[in-house]
């Protein structure tokens, strides 16, 4: 008889169960629906020809090369327009100057004029009504990299990984930034790592700068760093890019996010620099 | 020698006493007499001082008053006895032999007749509840007052008699005929009506009273029971989105509670409830304000001119003032809506000395947390979300001259989720060799607490004082937790935490000098603390993971309020701040340009950082056009050492705010501001046009592109400081009596700021601008039992930053984005409406049914933006709408 009441009661109270859920979903029948709807407002941003985009880099015993572009449309976003028509001039502090020659599809190169250390040199471009110019001056002492090693090491999760370590000798006298593009050729796809290294003090001090990965290289890949060394205003800009593509899961605030510009004067995104450059292949 | 030297200075102070002394005696004026002249003559009273002196009298009997004396006198100075009694006679008095002679003095008597104190409360009839900004008006005079925050008021008037008019916003205005010839209490109780119903905002200077027309200061208060009619999203009234019908007010987006006062920030505008500072002010994320209002007996909003006593903010005060509870019964009310509930209990806990108030909300989100699953990532996501708050009060009349409040707080909100999932074993790397399930959990708390203990004293008829201690504390809390299924334990605790606190002490006087003339001044004393924490794994925090701040804030101010001429009224003051940044027992760095530290102080906790000193000079002038029309100019100096420093969200409850430091300046405004306005048939129409000008420096702003995923402490080195200018027009139009009330406000707007760092020092829009904001209501009683209430918004489309394409650096594609707040997101729009039946009957407002339906007509009004990036390296911009269709609900709301 109990288990008969235990039965009706919970029959019961199933279906009051029952009308609750029913009153619950006809609540969110008439609210859930209006939560969120999503519009993409791709058509509904107008589509002006943004500034020039300038990449350009004076590096030591090369010659310089600039590349203009104007930003791809959100849509077709590898499409950059290609600036074919502008005239750039090149000066450096010594009263070498050239126009630089147009090899077509943006990119002008300096056919005089090459990258030496301790030589400020000066940007002008001119496309149309828009104007910009830029300074880099280049530094007089290099960062050498003495010897380069591959180890495997452990990560926090106990996974096996690469780390490379970079040996050399902190020049003194001046305060060091260099930026480094870590390339490694993997399953035919390139993988690209950067890292930046400062030195305020200029110390003069024997350095082991660890550059860790998070795969593992197997024989036969071969990781190809290049080191630029660069004056601050151009090291924290490739800092400010990285910072952008890749926020860190704990970013608390973000700001109004902003078009980078490293030293180049009117809204112009980009950079000129003038650079010491070092190339070291690594094998494990 | 010494010794002698001290005999001299003593025998000569002998002297200097005992002469002195017989020169006390010799006056026959310095005698002490004991009198009782309680229902005496003021012949009478002459009579008994010549039976209890040697002195006789000289008068003439026709100088003196027809009244009888109510005083007595023990062992008092026969001068003090003479003056009390001869008082405001205007008779004066002096000595000849053994004669006082007593004479008209007849250039006082031409221009002071004996003036009188008429002071009280203005109470409801019902409740007992003190009104504020209930308005005293003597027609005979002209004159009149408002009553203060706590429903006192005092005027003193030249003996007479006179009509006293007494009014008050949603209440039978009342006529009382009285007889002046001495001092009086008089207490007024107002029946609530319909009688001077306005729609839902009305003009009611809240210090010295907007009926007369003869206020400069323009605070703007709001009926209660015109919000409890309001459409309310999801069934919830809320005060903070009936403030943004009114001219000059904005909301940060749909739905949401967070305004924007004449161009200022959201964080500009200083929130009180009871005082107590309010430094979150939603529930929700913003959907219901924390103000419940069953518990409001008054909202002030001030944003024209902000009287001395406030400071703290730039751009607006809202003063809410909870309710005391009923005096004369208990009594409960509530409602039931579809996603809370509340409840209200009051009365008095001793009949005529103390009452209490006691009011609850609370969510039941819960119900419909089973049907929020997500089917995206596993079968196991669940969430969770309620709120609740409570707000409880008593007061207690200690005597006819001194009562304390005590009144509290306690709000929170409640997110919690939850999620189980599993990796599949797909590499030899798993370092424990299986497949590995989890269950990750996240719980986030966030909310106030304010706790406000006053007391009111009566020093006299003209003098009020109020002496507060306020306490808050906000506190914003994020937990997860994850546990594995191999690794049986926490593998993370990821704590995040915010917590702003503060103590007060302050206290206000009123000094009733004459009828339009009020003299206010008062002092106080703020310390407060600030704190975030982050930390990641491991759980230990470093020192880095913290903001830590302390601040002290202590001020001085007065204010007059007067009627200059019966055309021309001023309110002027100043209010004086001095600033003291703190430490905290760390360091405090410095940056450079790149936000990289180049410097470190340590600071022992309490030891002064930095000072700032305010001068905050406060004017309002009015000039009466004629008897309905007035025109008001308003300059307005104000400062803030504290701002929100978080991201840019509104009612975003990480709330993180940080004093002025070294670093960060105060704010400050300059703002002029010119307004008209009129009254039309009586009161029935109401026009109101105004232009206003604010300067604002040192107001912070994120460096553009600046993103901090280093410690928090380095907080400050992200931000730079410009200047924003703004300036708008607004009108608004009334009617407000009758069955059909309605009204109209609109705002044009401008809002430009400059900085040094962004956009190359080009001046650009701010992000809370809104050129243009119409709002149109309209409140119909159909019969006497239903009301019903519709609304049209229009608001310009909020701005933003955001991508409008791409660019690539050493292959990186980047987004390109517009010039700071460039881009503008379309106009938001809708048309809300709401049916009230109460089951008694309009003018009762008990028991009621109300059915809302927001966005009637489906607009997709955008609430945010965000973008998603593609794998193919494409972006795209989407905007999402919170509210996109209709909105209905239904509450039911009741009392007994």
């Amino acid at each position: 008889m109990a288990k008969q009441q235990n039965i009706i009661a919970g029959q019961l109270k199933k279906g009051r169960c029952c009308i609750i859920r029913c009153l619950a979903a006809l609540i969110l029948i008439l609210i859930l629906p209006s939560c969120t709807e999503e519009a993409e407002l791709g058509a509904l941003i107008q589509e002006a020809p943004g500034p020039i985009v300038v990449e350009g880099r004076i590096a030591e015993g090369e010659n310089a090369l600039i590349v203009l572009t104007r930003p791809a449309s959100l849509a077709d976003p590898e499409n950059f327009p290609q600036v074919t028509d502008a005239k750039v001039t090149l000066l450096d502090n010594r009263g070498n100057g050239e126009e630089l020659l147009h090899l077509g599809y943006g990119h002008y190169r300096s056919l005089r004029i090459q990258g030496q250390r301790g030589v400020q040199y000066s940007l002008a471009i001119e496309a149309g009504s828009e104007k910009v110019a830029g300074r880099s001056f280049m530094p007089l002492v290099p960062v050498v990299v003495d010897s380069a090693l591959h180890r495997q090491v452990r990560d926090e999760a106990g996974f096996l990984r690469s780390q490379i370590a970079l040996y050399f000798q902190d020049p003194s006298g001046q305060a060091d930034f260099a930026w480094m593009r870590l390339t490694i050729q993997a399953n035919n796809r390139e993988r690209k790592y950067y890292f930046f290294y400062q030195d305020d003090d200029g110390d003069d001090q024997y350095r082991e700068w660890l550059l860790p990965l998070n795969l593992l290289l197997s024989h036969g890949q071969i990781a190809r760093i290049e080191l630029f060394q660069v004056e601050e205003a151009v090291f924290f800009f490739f800092k400010s890019i990285l910072e952008q593509v890749s926020p860190g899961e704990e970013v608390v605030f973000l700001a109004p996010p902003a078009n980078l510009s490293a030293n180049l004067e009117g809204s112009s995104p980009g950079y000129f620099a003038a650079t010491v450059r070092t190339e070291i292949v690594v094998e494990p | 020698m010494p010794t002698r030297i001290l005999q001299n200075y003593c025998l000569a102070a002998f002297l200097w006493l005992s002469a002195v002394s017989l020169s006390a005696q010799d006056n026959p004026f310095n005698q002490r007499v004991t009198l009782d002249f309680r229902g005496n003559s003021l012949a009478e009273a002459f009579a008994k001082i010549e039976q209890a002196t040697s002195l006789s009298f000289t008068y003439s009997a026709q100088h003196l008053p027809n009244r009888q004396l109510a005083l007595r006198f023990k062992g008092e100075r026969l001068k003090k006895v003479l003056k009390e009694i001869l008082g405001d006679t205007g008779l004066n008095y002096t000595l000849s032999g053994n004669h006082i002679v007593v004479f008209l003095d007849r250039e006082d008597k031409e221009e002071k007749p004996p003036q009188f104190t008429l002071s009280g409360y203005i109470r409801d009839a019902h409740s007992g509840e003190e009104l504020i900004g209930g308005y005293i008006f003597i027609e005979e005079l002209s004159a009149g007052t408002a009553s203060n925050a706590y429903g006192f008021y005092s005027l003193t008037l030249p003996g007479g008699q006179y009509r006293l008019q007494a009014r008050y916003l949603g209440y039978v205005e009342k006529d009382t005929v009285l007889a002046l010839q001495n001092n009086r209490t008089v207490g007024l109780s107002l029946e609530p009506g319909v009688q001077q119903l306005a729609p839902i905002i009305i003009s009611a200077n809240v210090s010295n009273g907007l009926d007369n027309q003869k206020s400069p200061a323009s605070g703007t208060a709001i009926e209660m029971d015109l919000i409890n009619e309001m459409p309310g999203l999801l069934g919830e009234q809320d005060i903070l989105q009936s403030l943004q019908l009114l001219p000059g007010v904005s909301s940060s987006g749909d739905a949401v509670s967070a305004i924007s006062v004449r161009g200022g920030a959201s964080d500009q505008n200083l929130y009180l409830m009871d005082e107590a500072p309010v430094f979150y002010d939603a529930h929700m994320s913003g959907f219901v304000s924390v103000f419940n209002p069953d518990a409001v007996k008054h909202v002030s909003l001030y944003k024209n001119h902000i009287p001395a006593k406030y400071q703290g903010r730039l751009a607006s005060v809202i003063d809410v003032r909870t309710a005391e509870g009923n005096d004369e019964r208990l009594g409960a009310s509530g409602g039931i809506g579809i996603i809370a509930s509340r409840l209200k209990v009051e009365g008095p806990l001793l009949k005529n000395r103390a009452t209490f108030l006691v009011a609850a909300r609370r969510s039941h989100l819960e119900l419909y947390s089973s049907l929020f699953k997500s089917t995206d990532l596993a079968k196991g996501v669940r969430n969770a979300f309620s709120f609740s708050d409570l707000n409880a009060k008593t007061s207690l009349r200690l005597g006819p001259k001194s009562r304390v409040f005590l009144s509290g707080y306690y709000g929170q909100d409640t997110n919690e989720t939850s999620f189980v999932g599993r990796v599949p074993v797909t590499s030899s790397n798993t370092p424990w060799g299986i497949g590995l399930g989890w269950s990750t959990r996240t719980r986030t708390q966030w909310g106030n607490k304010t706790l406000t203990l006053r007391w009111n004293y009566l020093f006299n008829k003209r003098l009020f004082q109020n002496t507060s201690a306020i306490y808050h504390d906000f506190q914003y809390q994020f937990r997860e937790s994850t546990q594995d299924s191999a690794f049986i334990g926490l593998l993370g605790l990821r704590p995040k935490e915010t917590q702003i606190k503060g103590l007060q002490v302050k206290t206000d006087f009123q000094y009733y000098q004459a009828p339009g003339s009020v003299f206010k001044f008062g002092a106080g004393v703020y310390f407060s603390r600030f704190g975030h924490l982050r930390a990641d794994m491991p759980v230990t925090a470093r020192p880095d993971d913290a903001i830590q701040r302390r601040s002290v804030t202590a001020g001085l101010y007065a204010a007059h309020e007067w009627e200059l001429q019966e055309r021309i009224a001023i309110d002027y003051g100043l209010h004086f701040t001095q600033f003291s940044a703190l430490g905290t027992g760390s360091f405090i760095y410095e940056y450079n340009q790149q936000e990289a530290r180049i410097d470190s102080t340590y600071y022992a906790p309490g030891q002064p950082i930095q000072h700032y000193y305010g001068f905050e000079p406060r004017v309002s002038v009015s000039y009466a056009l004629g008897e309905t029309q007035w025109l008001t100019l308003v300059y307005n100096r104000n400062y803030q050492y504290v701002q929100r420093i978080s991201r840019p969200i509104p009612d975003d409850p990480v709330n993180i705010w940080l004093p002025s430091s070294r670093l960060i300046k105060p704010q400050y405004s300059n703002h002029w501001s010119l307004e008209y306005k009129a009254g039309i048939g009586k009161g029935a129409y109401e026009a109101t046009l105004g232009l206003y000008y604010k300067s604002m420096g040192n107001q912070p702003g994120f460096r553009s592109g600046a993103a901090l995923d280093g410690p928090p402490a380095d907080l400050e080195s992200l931000l730079v400081f410009g200047k924003i200018e703004a300036k708008g027009f607004e009108c608004l139009l009334r009617k407000n009596k009758g069955q059909f009330r309605a009204w109209a406000s609109y705002t044009f707007s401008a809002a430009e700021a400059r900085f040094d760092q962004i956009e190359g020092g080009q001046p650009f829009p701010t992000d809370v601008l809104r050129p243009h904001v119409l709002s149109l209501a309209a409140v119909w009683d159909v019969n006497d039992k239903m009301a019903v209430v519709g609304r049209w918004v229009y608001l310009s489309g909020k701005r933003l930053t955001i991508p409008v394409g791409k660019y690539a650096i050493d292959g990186v594609g980047l987004d390109y984005y517009a010039p700071r707040n460039a881009y503008r997101l379309e106009d938001n729009h809708r048309f809300d409406l709401s049916i009230t039946v109460y089951r008694k009957g309009v003018r009762d407002r008990g028991t009621s049914l109300n059915v809302s339906l927001i966005n009637l007509y489906f607009r997709k009004n955008p609430s945010y933006v965000y973008i998603r990036h593609g794998l193919d390296g494409t972006s795209k911009v989407y905007q999402v709408s919170l509210t996109p269709f209709i909105i209905p609900s239904i509450t039911y709301n009741f009392r007994f």
